[in-house]
Parts: C-alpha cells; sequence; structure tokens
C-alpha cells in the first residue's frame, strides 16, 4: 500500500497574487535624462517666445511682463520636479497571464492588459531615446481609447525581450 | 478556380466611376458651401452689390465641379487590390500613396450590399471586417455581382467562415403607437439642452432673418417688451418662451425617434439578428451576438411606469464605424429577455440584488465637478450676457445638485458569476451589462484625495466603450480588479 500523503500546501499558491502584492520593476533610470532634456527643449522654446514678445513689444505682454514671468518660473519649477518625481512612479510587472504597468504622482493608474487580450506590439524609439539605447514599447488591445499600454524608457534589449516574450504568446494563441 | 485571379492586381468595376466622382465632388461642396451659402444668402439681400461676382463664383465653381471629376477618377485609376500571400492587399490614394495589407486569418466576415444607387448602376459593394484592428477599413464600393461573390470566396476561404444563414423568422414588431409612446416617454431635457444651444446659436442671426423677411423690428419690439413692458406682459412672454420650448422639446423628441425608429422589426436566427428601422433612411442591421461587447437599457421615471426600456447594443469596432451602436427604442420588459438569450445564451436575473453602492465620497467628487461646471458657466455667461445672467443661478444651483442626488441614486455595480451590471445615469435610469470575457484591459485610479479618502475607482474597457465604476473602498476595489482579472485570464471564452 502506498504510502499515505498529506503534504501541507501553502493557502497563498492556491489563489493566485493580489495585483496590490506583486513586484514591479522600474524603468531604465537612463530615461530620466530623456525627460530632463525634453522639458529643457519646452523650457527654451517658452523662453524663445517671451524673448520674441519682448523684441516686438507684444503689446498685453508688455504690460503684465512681470506677472507672466512669475507664472512662468512656478511652472518650470512645478512641472520639473512633478516629472522627476512622476518618473520615480514608473514601473511595470509581468505575470503569467497579464502586464501591468503603474504611473503618476497626484493620481496613481495602474492599467493591467490581460496577454490573451493583446493584438499586437509595437517598439518605438524617439531621437533622444535612440541616444541612450532606450525605447518604448506599445502595446495594442481591441479596447475602446485609452485602454492600449505604451511603457516608455526601457532598455532597448529589455523591451526586445518582452515583445519576442509577448508575441510568442500571441501566436500560441492561435 | 473561376475566371477572376485575384494574384493580379485589379480595380473596380468601370460602372463604379460615379460612386468615386460623386462623393468626391460632394466633398468638395462639403468643404466649401459656407462661403457659397455666405454669397447666395448676400446675393438675395443686396442683388446689386454681388452680381458683378457672379461669373467668378459660377467659375469657381466649375473649376470644383471639374477639379472633383478628375480627382474621382484618379482615386479610381490607383485603387487597386490583390491577395497574395495570405494576405489581402489594397492600394490607393493619389498623391498619398496608402496599401492596406490584411491577413487572410484576421478577416471576421465579409459582407456584399446592393444600395439603390448600386442596384442602378448594376454593381454591388463590398466591405471586409477585420477582428478589432481600428486602422483597417476595407469598403470596395462597385463590383460586378459575380466578380464580387469570386472576391469573397477567395477572402473566406482560407478560414471556412460560415455562409450567413438566412433569416426569417420575425421575433418583434414595434407598432406605431409603442414608438409614439417611447417618444413621448423620451428624455426631453436632451431635446431641451440641444434646441437651446441651437437657438441661442441663431439667436444673434434671428434679427437678421427677421429683417430679411419683412418682420423688421420684430425681435426689438419683443426685448424691449421684456424688459420694459408691465408685469403682466412680461410674464406673459417668459410663460409662453417656455410653454413654446416645451412643447418644442417634446415635438422634437417625438419626430426623432419616429425617424430614426419607424417600422422597427427584429428576425433572429441561430447566429444573426437583423434589425430593420427607419423611416425614410431605411436601414438594415445585422448583428452577431458574438461582436456585441456590451448592452445598455435605458428607461426613466415616466418609461418605468409604462413598463418601456430603449435598448443599445455596443459591438465591436468594425469596417463600418458608424453602426457600430445600434439603438432600439419602445421595447417593454418581457422583449428585453429575447435580446439577453440571443446576446448572452442566458436570461440576466437578479438585476436588483447584490446591488454595491459607491462610497460616499463620490458625493463629494460630483459636488466638486458641479462647482467648477457653475463657475465655469457663470464666467462665460456674465461676460457674454451680463451681470443679470447671475439670477439664472437661482434656478441652475438647485437643479444641478438634483441632478448629482440623482447620480449618485442611480449608481452601483453588480458583480455576477459571468457578467458585471452597472448603473449609472441621472434623468435617464443607465444600465450597462458586459460579460467578463469581454474585457480587454482594466485600470485603477486614484488621485490624492481619493488615497486621503482611501477609496479607488476603476475602469473597465471593453472593444466597443469603457465603463467607470466610481469611488470605491480601496480595499474593495482591489478584490474587485483582481477578481476580474481572474475571471478574464481564466477562460477560454474569447472576446469576439
Amino acid at each position: 500500500m502506498a504510502m499515505f500523503e498529506n503534504e501541507s500546501i501553502a493557502v497563498s499558491s492556491l489563489s493566485s497574487t493580489s495585483i496590490n502584492d506583486i513586484v514591479f520593476t522600474p524603468i531604465s533610470k537612463k530615461y530620466l535624462y530623456v525627460l530632463v532634456l525634453n522639458n529643457a527643449l519646452q523650457y527654451i522654446v517658452l523662453a524663445s517666445l517671451i524673448f520674441i514678445a519682448n523684441y516686438w513689444r507684444v503689446e498685453p505682454f508688455i504690460a503684465l511682463k512681470f506677472q507672466i514671468f512669475v507664472v512662468l518660473i512656478l511652472y518650470v519649477f512645478l512641472h520639473s520636479t512633478l516629472s522627476i518625481l512622476e518618473f520615480k512612479k514608473r514601473k511595470y510587472a509581468l505575470r503569467t497571464h497579464d502586464i501591468s504597468f503603474k504611473q503618476g504622482v497626484l493620481t496613481n493608474s495602474l492599467t493591467t492588459v490581460p496577454l490573451s487580450r493583446i493584438q499586437h506590439l509595437d517598439i518605438t524609439q524617439g531621437i533622444l531615446s535612440r541616444f541612450f539605447g532606450l525605447a518604448n514599447l506599445k502595446l495594442f488591445t481591441a479596447g475602446a481609447d485609452g485602454s492600449d499600454m505604451v511603457i516608455k524608457g526601457l532598455l532597448l534589449a529589455e523591451a526586445e525581450k518582452l515583445k519576442e516574450h509577448l508575441t510568442a504568446q500571441i501566436n500560441e494563441r492561435i | 478556380m473561376s475566371e477572376f485571379n485575384f494574384e493580379i492586381p485589379s480595380k473596380q468595376s468601370v460602372k463604379g466611376i460615379i460612386f468615386l466622382v460623386f462623393p468626391s465632388i460632394a466633398n468638395t461642396f462639403k468643404s466649401a458651401y459656407l462661403p457659397l451659402l455666405f454669397y447666395v444668402f448676400q446675393f438675395f439681400r443686396n442683388p446689386e452689390q454681388y452680381k458683378p461676382y457672379l461669373t467668378h463664383i459660377g467659375f469657381g465653381v466649375f473649376t470644383l465641379v471639374v477639379f472633383s471629376i478628375i480627382r474621382g477618377f484618379l482615386s479610381f485609376k490607383n485603387f487597386q487590390f490583390f491577395i497574395s500571400n495570405d494576405y489581402f492587399v489594397l492600394q490607393k490614394g493619389i498623391i498619398k500613396k496608402q496599401r492596406l495589407e490584411i491577413s487572410l486569418h484576421k478577416i471576421q466576415n465579409v459582407h456584399i450590399s446592393q444600395n439603390f444607387l448600386q442596384r442602378f448602376v448594376g454593381v454591388v459593394g463590398l466591405s471586409i471586417d477585420t477582428a478589432g484592428d481600428k486602422t483597417t477599413e476595407v469598403i470596395i464600393k462597385s463590383l460586378s455581382t459575380e466578380k464580387a461573390l469570386a472576391l469573397k470566396k477567395a477572402l473566406v476561404n482560407s478560414k471556412n467562415l460560415k455562409e450567413e444563414t438566412v433569416v426569417n423568422d420575425t421575433v418583434l414588431n414595434i407598432s406605431f403607437s409603442e414608438l409614439v409612446m417611447a417618444g413621448l416617454t423620451q428624455n426631453h431635457f436632451n431635446s431641451f439642452y440641444l434646441l437651446s444651444v441651437i437657438i441661442f446659436g441663431l439667436l444673434i442671426d434671428i434679427k437678421d432673418i427677421t429683417d430679411m423677411f419683412g418682420f423688421a423690428g420684430f425681435v426689438e419690439n419683443l426685448t424691449t417688451e421684456a424688459t420694459s413692458g408691465t408685469y403682466f406682459t412680461i410674464i406673459i412672454i417668459y410663460f409662453l418662451t417656455i410653454i413654446i420650448a416645451i412643447i418644442c422639446s417634446v415635438i422634437y423628441s417625438v419626430v426623432k425617434v419616429m425617424i430614426n425608429n419607424y417600422g422597427l422589426s427584429v428576425k433572429h436566427s441561430k447566429e444573426a439578428i437583423e434589425i430593420e428601422k427607419g423611416l425614410f433612411n431605411r436601414v438594415t442591421y445585422s448583428l452577431k451576438s458574438s461582436k456585441i461587447q456590451s448592452v445598455i437599457y435605458k428607461t426613466n421615471r415616466l418609461k418605468q411606469k409604462f413598463g418601456m426600456y430603449s435598448l443599445r447594443f455596443n459591438q465591436a469596432m468594425s469596417a463600418i464605424n458608424s453602426n457600430k451602436n445600434i439603438e432600439i427604442e419602445g421595447l417593454k420588459n418581457q422583449n428585453l429577455k429575447i435580446f439577453e438569450q440571443f446576446v448572452f445564451g442566458y436570461p440576466i436575473v437578479n438585476r436588483v440584488e447584490n446591488r454595491a453602492k459607491p462610497d460616499p465620497y463620490f458625493k463629494t467628487q460630483l459636488f466638486i465637478k458641479t462647482v467648477y461646471l457653475l463657475v465655469l458657466i457663470n464666467v462665460i455667461a456674465i461676460s457674454l450676457l451680463g451681470v443679470g445672467f447671475s439670477v439664472v443661478n437661482l434656478l441652475l444651483v438647485p437643479w444641478f445638485l438634483f441632478l448629482n442626488y440623482l447620480r449618485y441614486k442611480k449608481s452601483y455595480y453588480n458583480y455576477q458569476k459571468d457578467y458585471i451590471i452597472l448603473g449609472e445615469g441621472r434623468i435617464d435610469t443607465v444600465t450597462n451589462i458586459f460579460e467578463h470575457h469581454k474585457i480587454q484591459s482594466l485600470k485603477i485610479k486614484q488621485s490624492f484625495f481619493q488615497k486621503k479618502r482611501e477609496v479607488a475607482s476603476i475602469t473597465v474597457y471593453t472593444a466597443s466603450n469603457f465603463m467607470t465604476i466610481p469611488s470605491m473602498p480601496y480595499a474593495e476595489a482591489i478584490i474587485l480588479y483582481d477578481s476580474l482579472l481572474w475571471k478574464v485570464e481564466s477562460t477560454d471564452l474569447d472576446w469576439i
């Protein structure tokens, strides 16, 4: 007669882990450079607009020169702080059956796409991203607008690996 | 196979040039109609001054027509399609060349149809339905019947699509009186808002129009009378305006329902449901249950008294986007059961029990939104109409608060084994129903303030629309999120 066995089973292994308990991976640190440079570019454009307005003596601007200047300084300060804080919040997690992405400082959001619902995948690279060896991974679902997921600032190799893995999953389905 | 070889590029039927030329002309005029209308208007007003321009205008119109004909002809010449390596390829575009490739595996269905004009010319139209792809939209407007059938066969054979079964079985006819009833019990506030916007937009022009038709001074008399007349005349004028507005709103609702739903009949086979309706523009929709992503019932206080509902099917993206969402009016409670059986394969029970209400914090959110909206309305209206507008707030504020109260009262979600029911609405009572396996992705959101209150909201995306379950306790939201994910991921059921 076979030995009667009664192994203990961890309760946590019975049900899948809650979305709250999974470990998220942050995106590449290099993406901060891309963010900072993008922001700098934006500020330069703004600054040159002011310069032009000042040079041509555009009417409402001249009168409100000081106020506009203060608002802009505030904007630059807040925007740059927020985008750096926001950068730290961008994390993703891959599980057997789904992929999740977290972001946001003032408003936290977490999106999850079941792998069985991915239609196709795309890797894109902007000029700055390419320079730093980064890439964006886009996941398209059949869902209404806003249901697609974009993970920006992955290392190119990482993005390609992810894409390969996900593509294999999609093809398995068909 | 047949006399058609689809591996070499082929064009549309030559007869079909008119289908490219006519829309081309129509499009040109669509973009040029405002200046033209302006000219016609001015011409009637002041013929002498504008007569000299007549030849210029005439020449301009002539050039536009010639240009559109050439454009139509060129787009016919550049429109080519063929099948290669399991891909259907479509090339089109005159200056901006477009190349569409669709994997034959992705083709869901091929529709052949013939509208009145096409019948007149003796051609048929063919459209290809793909699964879920937003960028692919294939409509070939004119093919000979034989070629269309051969193409369909070539496209469909690769996948063994089932032939569409012929439907004959009429399940439901909505009678004229039922439609009138549905029209009368409509949410007239919507019509009222719409009419108000139109009238407000026209208000500036009304003076010109009445002047033009020889009622010069009519508006001035009315407005001076309304502001400086005796109390009695002021009250009469406002009272009449309100009565007229109400009557117009009701008539508008009834006419709209009539035009869209006249002669509504529903036929039904095993796989598809066919809906035919419309007064001037008679349309037939063929719905496949697998393509329907969610169902919405709408009713209101008045409709509920008569047990009436309107129904809306939200379909997954299809080639013809305008047919995405289909609405039916004038249904009775027991009729809904027929559609539930068809869409889900089982009746939806316990719609009322197990309702989970949103967190009271949702009220605060609604209130804050209302404050924003009121401030916005006041800023715009006062700057346009003057400080006198602030009196309107006496009506506006309680009205908005009342709407908020209804919005909170009607909000709930109801999580069941196979589906989820979501209640919302203000004047209307809206019931969204969708099955778990139709979910494409999920999002949980928590603003700074929501975090403090430990609440969160969840947005559910399906292939046709998205729905938000407003603020609920965070722990509850996580449980719902997890279980919805688990439902989607553990099922073999596909969303289409």
